[in-house]
Formats: C-alpha cells, sequence, structure tokens
C-alpha cells in the first residue's frame, strides 16, 4: 500500500483533493437548496432528512472520484468493501444497530424535530435526529443524545403529536358539601375560562370517596402549547369558584376516637391552683 | 344589486396625539411620532355591551394602559391605512337552539361573527397589526380529537328570516343557505363556516355582510358540497367590498371547505 501511494504524483493527490473540496461544497450547497426550497412544502423533519441524503450521496460520488483520480479500481474497492464490510460489522455492531434503529425510526416516524418527548425521566425537544442518536433539548436547556436503539427498545411518550391535549385536575371537596353544585360550579368556571376549547366540552366527574374528600376531576380540552399555563390558571380558578361558593376545599385530617367511636373526646377543664389571673 | 371596492381612507395622524377607536370589546390606540406609529390595545369584559367609536383624538392613553407596538412606517412609501376584515380561521357556529330541515328543502340562516380590525399598508398592502374585536374563543372541529383543525367558535341566535337580523358595528352577516338533498331529516347543532376564504362587503343600511354560502347535505351518505364565494343577499341592494378573502387559492378553498364539513 505505501509503494502506490509513493507513486501517486502530486498532481493526482491535488486533483483528487479538489474534487473532494469541491464535492462537500457541492453536496453542502445542494443540501442546503433543498431546505431552502422546501422550507414550506415539507415538514423539519423530513427536510432535514432529505438534505442529509443529498449530502451525503453527493458527497459519496465526489469521493470515490477523488479515489479513482488516485487510481483506486472502484471494482477492487467495491470487493474490498465487502471483506471490510464484515469485519466493520463485528466491530461496529453497536453502532449498526443504531443505523438500522435510526432507519426504523424515520420509516415509523414516531415524532418529528420539534417534538417533546418524554422517555424516563427525561422530558425534552427534539432537535436533531441523526444516523445513531436523536438530541432532546429539556426545559432546563440540557441535551441528551438518546440512541436509537435506546429508543426502539423502549416506550416513550410523545407530548406533542396532536395539537389539543386534555387537562385533567383532581379537586377534592369535604364531605358535607353538596356534590352536584360543586360540579355544576367547575364546570361553569371551565366553560368560561378563555384557555378551554368550547369543542371538546369539559365535563366534571366523581373519582373516589377519599380519605379526607369526595374527589371531582375536572377535564378540560386546551390547546397543547397552553397546557402548563391552562392547567395552573384552572386550578387557581377552581380554587377561587369553590372558595367564592364556600365550598370546602379539604386537607388530610384524621379523627381520634377513645371508647364508644360515636361519642366524642370528652374535655373537661381542671384548675390547676397554680395561680392565675384572679 | 352592484358591487363596488370601497378605498380605505389613509390615516392622517397629527404627530404625537394619542387617537382613540373602540368596536366590540376593542379599545384600540394609536399615536404617530414621526415615522413611527405607537399601538396598544385594551378589551372590556366580553359581558359588557359593544363598544362603537370612531377614530378619535384623546388626552392621554388611560394609565394602565403600556405600548405593545410601534410600527414603523415611512410616510414616503405607502399609505396606512385600518381597514376591518374577517376572522382569519373557520368560525364554528353554534345556533342557540338545534335547526332541523326537513328532506329535500331548504333554508337560510343568518349568522354572525365578529370582525377584525387591521393596521396596514394601502388596501390590499402588507398587513402590519391586527386585533380582534371581540377576544375569541377556540374550538376544534374534527372526527375526533385526533383529525381536525382549530377553529373559533361562537353561539348565535341565527335567524332564518332577513328582516329579522340584528345589525351590529363590529359583527359581519353571512347567509348560509342549507339544502337537504336527501330523503332523511338534518339536524344541525353546528356548522363550520370557513370566513377565512370569504370577502367582505357594506351597506349603509345593512352593515357588514360576507359571501354567502351553500351547503348541499346528504345525510344518508354524510356527503356535503360547500360553494363559497356567493354574493350577499339581494335584498341588500348595493354593497361594497371592504375586503378580499385572506385566502385567494379557490382549489384550497374548496377542499379546506369540505375538510370542515366532513371533519
Amino acid at each position: 500500500m505505501p509503494e502506490i501511494i509513493a507513486t501517486i504524483g502530486i498532481a493526482e493527490w491535488f486533483r483528487a483533493g479538489l474534487l473532494v473540496s469541491i464535492g462537500f461544497i457541492v453536496a453542502k450547497l445542494a443540501s442546503r437548496f433543498f431546505r431552502s426550497v422546501t422550507e414550506k412544502k415539507l415538514s423539519t423533519h423530513h427536510r432535514l432528512l432529505g438534505s442529509m441524503l443529498i449530502f451525503y450521496i453527493l458527497f459519496l460520488i465526489f469521493f470515490l472520484s477523488g479515489l479513482k483520480q488516485l487510481g483506486f479500481s472502484m471494482s477492487v474497492l467495491l470487493g474490498a468493501a465487502g471483506v471490510l464490510s464484515v469485519a466493520v460489522g463485528f466491530a461496529s455492531q453497536t453502532s449498526a444497530s443504531n443505523l438500522i434503529s435510526g432507519l426504523f425510526l424515520i420509516a415509523e416516524k414516531p415524532f418529528e424535530i420539534g417534538d417533546v418527548l418524554k422517555l424516563d425521566e427525561y422530558t425534552g425537544e427534539v432537535i436533531s435526529i441523526d444516523l445513531i442518536s436523536i438530541k432532546l433539548r429539556t426545559f432546563d436547556n440540557v441535551m441528551i443524545r438518546v440512541p436509537n436503539e435506546t429508543l426502539i427498545k423502549t416506550t416513550f411518550t410523545n407530548l406533542s403529536r396532536f395539537p389539543i391535549r386534555r387537562v385533567d385536575l383532581v379537586i377534592g371537596i369535604a364531605y358535607n358539601e353538596d356534590i352536584e353544585q360543586a360540579r355544576q360550579l367547575l364546570l361553569k368556571m371551565a366553560s368560561d375560562h378563555q384557555r378551554a376549547l368550547e369543542h371538546p366540552e369539559p365535563f366534571c366527574i366523581v373519582t373516589q370517596f377519599n380519605a379526607s374528600s369526595v374527589d371531582l376531576q375536572l377535564s378540560v380540552w386546551v390547546l397543547r402549547t397552553e397546557l402548563k399555563d391552562a392547567k395552573s390558571e384552572l386550578l387557581i380558578a377552581s380554587k377561587n369558584a369553590l372558595d367564592e361558593a364556600g365550598i370546602e376545599i379539604p386537607y388530610p385530617h384524621t379523627s381520634l376516637y377513645i371508647g364508644k367511636h360515636t361519642q366524642p373526646l370528652p374535655i373537661s377543664m381542671v384548675q390547676d391552683g397554680r395561680g392565675g389571673a384572679d | 344589486m352592484s358591487i363596488v371596492a370601497r378605498k380605505a381612507e389613509p390615516l392622517c395622524l397629527a404627530e404625537s396625539q394619542w387617537y382613540e377607536m373602540q368596536l366590540g370589546d376593542l379599545f384600540f390606540y394609536v399615536m404617530r411620532k414621526g415615522d413611527v406609529y405607537w399601538t396598544t390595545q385594551d378589551y372590556q369584559e366580553s359581558s359588557s355591551p359593544a363598544l362603537f367609536k370612531p377614530l378619535e383624538p384623546v388626552s392621554d392613553l388611560p394609565e394602565h394602559l403600556e405600548i405593545k407596538e410601534k410600527i414603523y412606517f415611512p410616510e414616503t412609501s405607502e399609505q396606512l391605512v385600518i381597514t376591518l376584515q374577517l376572522a382569519d380561521k373557520p368560525y364554528q357556529v353554534n345556533p342557540a337552539a338545534d335547526v332541523k330541515i326537513a328532506p329535500q328543502s331548504r333554508l337560510i340562516l343568518y349568522v354572525s361573527t365578529p370582525l377584525w380590525l387591521q393596521v396596514r399598508a394601502e388596501d390590499e398592502g402588507e398587513i402590519l397589526a391586527e386585533y380582534p374585536t371581540v377576544i375569541p374563543r377556540l374550538s376544534w372541529v374534527g372526527k375526533n380529537t385526533t383529525e381536525g383543525s382549530l377553529c373559533y367558535s361562537t353561539r348565535t341566535s341565527a335567524p332564518s328570516v332577513f328582516s329579522e337580523v340584528k345589525h351590529y358595528k363590529h359583527r359581519a352577516l353571512t347567509a348560509l343557505e342549507l339544502v337537504n338533498d336527501g330523503e332523511q331529516l338534518i339536524t344541525i347543532d353546528r356548522l363550520s363556516l370557513p370566513l377565512n376564504i370569504l370577502g367582505l362587503y357594506h351597506t349603509d343600511t345593512g352593515g357588514y355582510w360576507t359571501e354567502s354560502v351553500r351547503y348541499r347535505i346528504k345525510p344518508e351518505t354524510g356527503e356535503t358540497t360547500i360553494v363559497a364565494g356567493q354574493r350577499p343577499p339581494e335584498e341588500l341592494g348595493d354593497v361594497r367590498l371592504i375586503s378580499r378573502a385572506r385566502s385567494t387559492d379557490k382549489t384550497s378553498r374548496f377542499r379546506t371547505a369540505m375538510n370542515l364539513i366532513m371533519g
């Protein structure tokens, strides 16, 4: 091999280098052109994939032309590539697995760039989908690299797949309160709320008799992008509405019974004889 | 009936003087400082009666308001105008009572939807700012919660007699013709009105009107055809075109409308 390289003249090296450089520039320009042309026609995800494909194909063509300039025979290269691929395959099992997983993800398209994913304890926005991995940006601005293979194997949640989401609020009211009145009050508040969608309509159901409260679930459909604000505002509005109507939101409390459980705990005032206000 | 395109009057504002305009629930304020227009807006409670006051000078901006936008617009270029326009999304119209249409019959409903105020360069120029005269409520129209689109929602009395129609300065009326082409009764509790593909008109006596819309419905198959872009009702007489439809692509207009109706 060193002998072969030694026989290559400076002119061939120059031509090969020039081809690779031109190839790099042409491939970059072509992929950028593709991205700008398809800006309004394709999704970010498809634009990225298309531009990557264009870049790698064009660059590969120029790279192989450069090798040819250096005297490498394509048939020999292809033959060597067959042998090499077996060796490389063994050596890079994980990368190959990620690569193939990436292709499956591209075909299945469970998310796109800009979507928010929840994966184990992480929640973040997809900022890039690459051949080996995807990159997430968490809301506290931390980048997380997730190998494509992990995404194929594990369950993840796409939080931004659909434009609307349902906010479920669990609100407990005291046992002695009128459940129907509380339900109607919460429904009215939700229907009047500016962030609540008119359709699908909000609904309110009793979910359980809890230790200290009767739990109501108020479900309101809102824009996905307004989910957090809507949840906070609806909780505040619920509290205010119930307070205004004099409906108690109880905190957990414990009842103590001594002896007969139907009788109250006896309390008596005893003078301790240590002087006082008299 | 004749249709005349009305050219909006250019804004002629005194230097450093605040002007106020009220329409629907909207308070709109604008001031010119050289080539820069300062604007801000506020809304009253939606339960209050609708406001109307043309653009007039005011001594100062109300204390609680802050300047929200500064629009740089050189006087040497085009002229700045304030125009009215229909909403940028379709409106889901909820009639106060369900409407039932017998087989092989037709019905015209008159529905009203809030207008939008636009600040733009010339009549057909770039939109520099726009504000709904009533803060719209969003709704979802579609087959289910995963397939569909966002639209605005309004409740309307939807009278079916022209003489019963009420006119408001901040709302535009649409004549909706519903045709039952089938052999079954149709019950309509809400309709999606594709306002973004309709033009806005004005008459001195009849207020603001949009182009009329016809829905042909076959309840047996669920097939619905919508024909938009028809003239406002003949009863109005001469009308002036105030604003063209936001979306003018006829194919997409038809498709959008079909999608909206079919969900």
